[in-house]
């Protein structure tokens, strides 16, 4: 079954912030404009689709084209993938239909912006802890064939429930402040990033001025 | 004009205002009127209306456009600017960001009230969304939050959008839907319509515009046919994202190049 669109849309909102750290992953992302990976997790019955367009990637629940390669594991298989960048090969559990280079490109280019996969979904839930944004994803990955219709069905409700959203049953205005808070950091730890890799001596940035 | 402009403006044909037939050219007016007597309190309105939820919404709606500095982005029925103003931190000094509306009332609060946040410097265009006063190719992302279900001719409003896109630039359409569960269903037609006209009353003394709204959301085309209408007016890879379980509906098309 296809992945509700809420969870790509959290999945593509993170995946782009950290595509577009980088300037030359983000010509990458130009350059392969139009070809598709497509992601399947037979366990949970889970299939997404990342479609390359020139300002990073599309997460749609079904692949618009057909896809270029299509990549099938388990969820820990797929993680270490990302986890691993490009030089390690193809982890074992890991099924790869089609064109296995631009899967490796795709490993590459994540791994040079530092994209950490138990993040993923840390930028959509402000305040919450990376871990339990971790856990989250576990049980959403882990989840039976009959959950994941469920959280089809419920969409955001679900994703919120799931990842431990605390927004339900508190303040929203609190929520929205820890998500401000939350968003700044990540642009401190951003401009902080840039400035070491330009060796200290470039001007304040938030890594997204040159995508 | 379009062929369904055409036909709606045939004389004696109608439109519907809420759960009423009107006619046509008289739809702008009443419309106009509602956000006229609601415009100073919307904002209170609105979370109280939604339980302060609509926030979520719009940061869903703001993270999803993916805007990024140097973008030009267009607010279609933008209002009090809620959008706009989140946008324009976005885009910084080399970006652009236009809030625009029909309704001269709700841009004038959206204009103070932007003011009192710091942003000055934001160009503000009074426009029917049916006939955006922009170049073709104008903007990377439109966005139309909360609007579309009052605009008369919702065919034309999207074609309009699409024209004043760059090709592959996104629209995103935030809009009340149909909730995808028959008991929240149930539990929501009770909220709209006993609940809100209550509170309606009793905040903004204007029971009948609360009214207006709750019956402007059931009037709305459900997920799958606003899709469908994107789709038609010249939008691909159109993607529907339900939110509180369909309450909200968020809309992602891309101008096909
Ligand atoms: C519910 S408000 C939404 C305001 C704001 N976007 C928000 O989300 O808070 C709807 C707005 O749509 C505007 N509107 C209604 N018909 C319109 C049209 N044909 N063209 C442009 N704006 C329109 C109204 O004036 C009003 O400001």
């Amino acid at each position: 079954m296809s992945a509700p669109s809420v969870l790509c849309a959290a999945a593509e909102i993170a995946l782009n912030r950290y595509l577009r750290l980088e300037s030359s992953v983000i010509e990458d992302c130009a350059r392969l404009s139009g070809r598709c990976i497509e992601i399947a997790l037979p366990s949970a019955s889970l299939t997404m689709a990342i479609e390359f367009i020139p300002s990073g990637a599309r997460v749609m629940p079904e692949s618009p084209v057909p896809a270029d390669v299509r990549v099938s594991g388990t969820p820990s298989s797929l993680l270490t993938a990302l986890r691993a960048g490009s030089g390690s090969g193809i982890p074992a559990g890991l099924d790869v239909q089609g064109d296995v280079e631009l899967l490796g490109e795709f490993r590459a280019m994540v791994a040079r912006v530092g994209f950490d996969p138990e993040e993923w979904l840390a930028p959509m839930l402000g305040g919450v802890a990376a871990h339990r944004v971790a856990d989250g994803l576990k049980r959403i990955f882990d989840w039976t064939r009959g959950n994941t219709r469920r959280m089809a069905d419920h969409g955001a409700e679900y994703l919120r429930e799931e990842t431990y959203d605390l927004a339900r049953g508190r303040d929203v205005g609190e929520w929205i402040e820890e998500v401000e808070d939350a968003r700044d950091a990540l642009d401190r730890l951003e401009a902080r990033l840039r400035r070491l890799e330009n060796g200290g001596n470039d001007a304040p940035a938030t890594g997204r001025e040159h995508a | 004009m379009s062929e369904d402009a055409k036909s709606q403006d045939k004389p004696g044909s109608t439109t519907h205002f809420g759960f009423q037939q009107v006619p046509v050219g008289e739809k702008r007016q009443r419309v106009a009127g509602v956000f006229d007597s609601v415009a100073s309190k919307y904002d209170v309105m609105n979370d109280l209306m939604s339980f302060g939820v609509h926030r979520l919404w719009k940061r869903f709606v703001i993270d999803l456009a993916g805007v990024r500095a140097g973008e030009k982005v267009l607010d279609v029925a933008g209002g009090t600017g809620d959008l706009s103003r989140e946008f324009s931190k976005q885009v910084g000094p080399r970006g652009l960001v236009v809030l625009s509306d029909i309704n001269a009332a709700m841009l004038g609060e959206g204009r103070r009230r932007l003011a009192d946040k710091g942003v000055v410097n934001l160009p503000i265009v009074q426009a029917n969304a049916e006939m955006l006063p922009f170049a073709e190719e104008s903007f990377d992302c439109i966005t139309i939050g909360f609007g579309l279900r009052n605009v008369t001719d919702k065919d034309k409003a999207l074609r309009s959008m699409c024209r004043a896109l760059k090709p592959g630039g996104r629209l995103l359409v935030l809009e009340f839907s149909k909730p995808t569960s028959q008991t929240l269903s149930k539990i929501y037609d009770q909220y709209s319509f006993k609940l809100l006209p209550l509170m309606g009353r009793l905040v903004a003394n204007d029971e009948a515009s609360y009214r207006y709204l709750a019956e402007s959301i059931r009037m709305h085309p459900d997920q799958q046919t606003l899709k469908s209408m994107m789709d038609a007016a010249g939008f691909g890879r159109t993607q529907v994202y339900n939110l509180t379980g369909g309450v909200v509906a968020v809309h992602r098309g891309f101008r096909i190049e």
